[in-house]
Order: structure tokens, then C-alpha cells, then sequence
């Protein structure tokens, strides 16, 4: 039961002026300052126009995840970059309706 | 008065013999053995006797190391010839000759001795040094991982016995009282005389010096009925208690300076598990303040609320619930979670609940309260929170209405006292991400026997492995339980959820069950 502790891992694509952060693997406690960090320099970072989080590989999202995805809308937003998230598994997407925020996060 | 005798080695070839005797450093040859070669060839140019007596401090006083030769002649001069050796060992070479000048060849055998001697008294203070290091190391070990000071306390004399002293007796100085803490005996038999006030060794130890000692004493204190060594305890400048070693004899120099090292770990360990214990008082302190003083007794409704913090003991979750009676009837329960664990989401957590009931007692709709506490958290917190309210107000027939208020919250669920479960509640948006909060109510009506069951994510969210609790889980686990009474079913799930997996719970666990416990208005006309 005691498998290779799954550690958030990302990795950046363009695709016109957007970015696309491939996000894998859990967002949680742990890991969510970092995810955070991946986030906002690749709207720093890149000179895009948008920044798209890709869920489809990330299998777990608690709370701090969640914060961390609101905290880098807020600072991307204040840049003039926007954010969404895309693909989320069943089971975050249904995290993410239960706290309202499907709507404003995809 | 010098005469040669013509028998006797000459003082060159004597000299030249005790340089050429080997050494005994490791050779494993005894000093006793070497000095006994050494007194031979000293004889042989004097033609008498000679021994050799050193004082090894090791409590038997001055001993002959070797001797040679006999005394025959009549005429015969004693020459003593001190040892060169560190104190606390010392010792001589007796010689007695015949008139004989032997002054150089004393003092090359006395120096060879000495050399032996020299080393051998290193040698064992060398090995003595790495037993006691490795036997503090062992003690640092044990200590380092004991954080109940109960049990800190037990093991402190026990560490001591036998190694340091045949009994121990460690006290706690509780200003201003000192109190026996823990006691060890070689004679195990015996540490129920030590803390028995009728025996007299138990009369000595809690005698008035000795606690008096305990209060003042700033370094190691001798004692003599019975004989005992006392090592006060002190850690960051306080007070913390002594030990008390019995003794053999006198105490030895380095008995007492290791004693003072067990000492020092010793008040190191009590400190850090008194701190932890603190901790965990505050923590507990911090979360009761969380909770509703008392389950309060709502007429016709019953509640069972169960909740296991994260962290075991020493964390404050982000978790809090709440049940307010209304003046008509019927109570408002709430189940919030606000995001993260620790002091600083707890602190949310408190201005939540104060608020919340402040708002309540105003009289205030639920919806208006959401958005109220939705711009506090804005204002005040980078957390969120979520919440779930159920209004319950009694309704026809012996039914309770419920109205079901969501802010980011997961749907309650709606248990049939027939075992049929369903969600209830709208999805909401949680308090204190975005300006306006979204929550439209759902009512549902709970017949006699039904409850309706509020739960944090922490029950969905508990995992084994890669695997979730789940939501299918709880409705399964909550169709089982449908039978029982509110408290029941609120402890019956929070157990399944923990035996779920092995691990201990990463997030808080909370579930409110509140039923129906009233009769269905159809039995009561038929009475």
C-alpha cells in the first residue's frame, strides 16, 4: 500500500499566445506553493496572453490546491493574464463544483 | 660509604638490562610481570631487595605491585624512590642495598615502571571514557524519543540503576512542593520501600534536607543516611527536580561528573515532554473552544455530533460545528471547514463561529449571514470556508423541515429511517474566494426516523493508498447505519471512515446526524 509518494510534477507547452501548464499527480499541502509558483511564471515567464492548467493527469486536488489554482488567477489576473483550468478529473471536478468555483475556474 | 662487590652486575650492564626489557604496551604482558623484570636486574646489582607499591585510586589503597629479591645482609640501606605518576595514583620503589650506589638505577627502573603504569592508567581511563560515552549516547537515545512525561519520568531512574548506582530516586520540584516522581532499586523488590511512607528507607528519602536540597542545591550534593549523591536538574534556568544516586563508599569524581550528564539529558527530556504536554492543553484548550460547550437538547430532534481532529493531540484542525436552538422551535446546525489545519486557520475558524452566532442571534436569514461572513473572510484571511447549515423547524404531521443552506460545502445526506438515502442541498460557493456568494436553499421534509447527515470532507477525502472514502461510501455506510439513533450513526460512520485505511487521518473528521425522533402524527391519534 505504501506506492512512490505522488508529488505534483508540470510541464509547459505553447499553443498560439497560450500557455499550457500540464499539471500531473496531487495538489495538495505539499505541493501547492510550488504549483502556485509553476503557475504564475509560466504567465511571467512566457509573455502570454492566457495560461491553461491542464488537469487531466492531476489525481487528487484538497483544499490548499484549490487555493493555490485561486491564487495564481488572482495574480495572473492582475496582470492582465488570464487563467483556467482544463480536462479535471471526475472526481476534481466535482471538488470544484462543490465550492462553486467550476464556473469561475474553467 | 661506597664498596664494590665483585658478585654484583656492574651498573652499566644493570642499566643497559632495564633498557633493553620490552615494554608491556600491548604486548598483553602485565605491568606486574614487567616490573617484576625491572626489580630483578635492580637486585642483581644490589644484591637485596626491591618492590614496587602504587596506589591505583581504585579504592584499595597502596598495593605491591612486584618485589624481588631477599633481605639477608644485615647492613642494609632503604632508598625510596617515588613514581612518577599523575595524580591520583602514586606510588614508590622500595630498594634496600648494601651500601651500594644505586641512585641511577633507581630512578631508570622507577621511570620504566612509571612509563608502564603511565600507560596503563590511560589505557583504562581510555576505555572506561568509551563505555560511558557510548552508555550516554544510549541514554540520549532513549530520552530523545520519550514524550509523555509520565513515562519520562519512570525512565529516568531506571536508566541510572545499575549502571551509575544501585538505587535512584528521581524528584520533581512542583513549586513549591517536591514529590517522588520515580524510583529504581537494584532489588527490585525494594522501590516499594522507597516510596513507602512507613518504611525508613522511604522516611529518608522524603526527608526535610533532602527536599530542602531538592528546592536550593545549584551543584552535586553528598549525602550520608543513606549514602546518596544528589544531581540537581535544571533546563533553561529552572528548577526542574534532582536525582538522588545511592552510593557505595565515597563517589568518585567521574561517577559524578557522568551522573551530571545523565542529568543534564535527563531535565532536557522532562522540559520538551512538559512542553509537548502544554501543547497539547493548548491545543485541545483552542479546539473545546471550537465546539459547542454541551450537545444542546432540541425538543423532537436528535443530535449526535462526532469529531477526531487531525494531527493526534498537538494540531487545532480547521473544522468547527454548532448547534443554535431557535426561540420558536427547531435549530440552526452548522458544519464549517475552513481551509488548512493549524493556529492560523483554527483563528478563522473562531471568528466563524463568533460571527456566525452573533448574526443568528440578530435574527439574520441564512443567505444574508453567508454573505456577511463571505466579506469578513475576504477582508481577513487568504483562507476560504466552507459551510453547511440546516434550518430545522418542526413541520406537519409530526415531520421537521429542513432547509438546506451550501457554501462550497458537500451535499448532506437524507437518510430514510427505511435505509434509503439521497443528497440534499444545492452546490454553493464557498465563503471567502469570490464577492458574491451563490447559494440557493433546498427544504426537505424528514418523517419520524429519518436524519439528515452533515459531514466534512475529511469523510471523503480519507484515503487508502490511491484510494478515496468516497461519496458512494458514505451514502453505503450511512443506509447501514439508518436504523439507529442520531449519535450512533454520527460515531458509526466517523469509525468506518477511520478503519478505512491504516494511516492516521490527514485531514479533520466531522459528522452532525440529526433525526427525527418524534412519532409520526398518524401513532399518536391512534393513542
Amino acid at each position: 500500500m505504501d506506492e512512490e509518494v505522488a508529488v505534483a510534477t508540470h510541464a509547459m507547452r505553447m499553443a498560439g499566445d497560450t500557455c499550457v501548464v500540464d499539471l500531473s499527480g496531487e495538489i495538495d499541502m505539499l505541493s501547492a506553493d510550488t504549483v502556485e509558483k509553476w503557475l504564475y511564471d509560466a504567465g511571467r515567464g512566457s509573455g502570454a496572453a492566457a495560461v491553461v492548467a491542464d488537469l487531466s493527469a492531476v489525481d487528487f486536488l484538497d483544499s490548499s490546491g484549490v487555493r493555490s489554482l485561486l491564487r495564481a488567477k488572482e495574480a495572473l489576473d492582475g496582470d492582465g493574464i488570464a487563467f483556467r483550468v482544463i480536462k479535471p478529473n471526475a472526481m476534481v471536478e466535482r471538488i470544484l463544483h462543490i465550492l462553486g468555483l467550476y464556473d469561475m475556474l474553467t | 660509604m661506597s664498596s664494590e662487590i665483585s658478585t654484583a652486575t656492574s651498573q652499566d650492564a644493570v642499566l643497559a638490562e632495564i633498557l633493553a626489557l620490552p615494554a608491556p604496551h600491548g604486548t598483553g604482558r602485565s605491568v606486574q610481570n614487567f616490573a617484576a623484570d625491572v626489580l630483578d636486574a635492580v637486585v642483581r646489582r644490589t644484591g637485596r631487595s626491591a618492590s614496587a607499591v602504587v596506589d591505583r585510586d581504585d579504592g584499595r589503597g597502596t598495593a605491591v605491585l612486584a618485589t624481588a629479591g631477599a633481605d639477608r645482609g644485615k647492613t642494609s640501606t632503604a632508598l625510596r624512590v617515588p613514581l612518577d605518576l599523575v595524580a591520583p595514583w602514586s606510588g614508590y620503589l622500595m630498594l634496600t642495598t648494601d651500601g651500594t650506589h644505586v641512585d641511577l638505577i633507581g630512578a631508570l627502573a622507577a621511570q620504566r615502571i612509571s612509563t608502564a603504569l603511565e600507560y596503563e592508567r590511560l589505557r583504562g581511563a581510555d576505555l572506561r571514557r568509551q563505555a560511558w560515552m557510548s552508555y550516554l549516547v544510549e541514554v540520549g537515545n532513549l530520552l530523545a524519543h520519550s514524550l509523555d512525561t509520565t513515562l519520562t519520568e519512570a525512565l529516568i531512574p531506571r536508566l541510572i540503576v545499575p549502571r551509575l548506582a544501585p538505587w535512584c530516586v528521581l524528584y520533581i520540584h512542583d513549586d513549591p512542593s517536591v514529590r517522588i516522581a520515580a524510583a529504581a532499586h537494584v532489588d527490585e523488590a525494594m522501590v516499594v520501600n522507597m516510596l513507602s511512607d512507613q518504611h525508613f528507607f522511604g522516611v529518608r528519602l522524603q526527608a526535610d534536607d533532602i527536599r530542602a536540597a531538592v528546592r536550593e542545591s545549584a551543584g552535586p550534593a553528598v549525602f550520608d543516611g543513606p549514602p546518596a549523591l544528589m544531581i540537581p536538574l535544571r533546563s533553561h534556568g529552572q528548577r526542574i527536580g534532582a536525582l538522588l544516586l545511592g552510593r557505595h563508599g565515597t563517589a568518585e569524581p567521574e561517577t559524578v561528573s557522568i551522573a551530571e550528564e545523565v542529568g543534564r539529558r535527563a531535565a532536557t527530556a522532562l522540559d520538551n515532554a512538559r512542553v509537548h504536554a502544554e501543547r497539547q492543553h493548548v491545543a485541545r484548550t483552542l479546539q473545546e473552544a471550537l465546539l459547542p460547550a454541551e450537545p444542546s437538547q432540541i425538543e423532537g430532534v436528535g443530535i449526535g455530533a462526532a469529531y477526531l481532529p487531525a494531527g493526534w493531540q498537538t494540531q487545532v484542525g480547521g473544522d468547527m460545528y454548532d448547534i443554535i436552538p431557535l426561540p420558536e422551535g427547531g435549530c440552526l446546525a452548522v458544519l464549517g471547514d475552513v481551509a488548512g489545519k493549524g493556529v492560523q486557520a483554527a483563528a478563522v475558524t473562531g471568528i466563524v463561529r463568533v460571527v456566525l452566532r452573533l448574526l443568528i442571534a440578530d435574527g439574520k436569514p441564512v443567505t444574508q449571514i453567508f454573505q456577511q461572513l463571505n466579506d469578513l473572510i475576504l477582508s481577513q484571511s487568504q483562507r476560504y470556508c466552507t459551510m453547511a447549515v440546516a434550518e430545522i423547524r418542526p413541520a406537519r404531521s409530526g415531520d421537521l423541515s429542513a432547509i438546506v443552506y451550501l457554501a462550497g460545502h458537500e451535499q448532506p445526506l437524507v437518510v430514510r429511517r427505511d435505509g434509503a438515502v439521497a443528497t440534499a442541498g444545492n452546490w454553493g460557493t464557498a465563503l471567502g474566494v469570490r464577492a458574491h456568494v451563490h447559494c440557493v436553499p433546498e427544504t426537505v421534509l424528514l418523517h419520524p426516523g429519518d436524519t439528515l447527515v452533515m459531514f466534512t470532507d475529511g469523510i471523503t477525502e480519507r484515503r487508502a493508498g490511491k484510494e478515496f472514502y468516497g461519496p458512494d461510501r458514505v451514502s453505503r455506510c450511512a443506509a447501514q447505519l439508518a436504523a439507529h439513533t442520531a449519535d450512533v450513526i454520527a460515531d458509526g460512520l466517523v469509525t468506518a471512515v477511520l478503519d478505512f485505511s491504516d494511516d492516521a487521518p490527514q485531514d479533520d473528521i466531522t459528522v452532525v446526524a440529526l433525526r427525527n425522533d418524534g412519532r409520526a402524527a398518524a401513532d399518536a391519534s391512534i393513542l
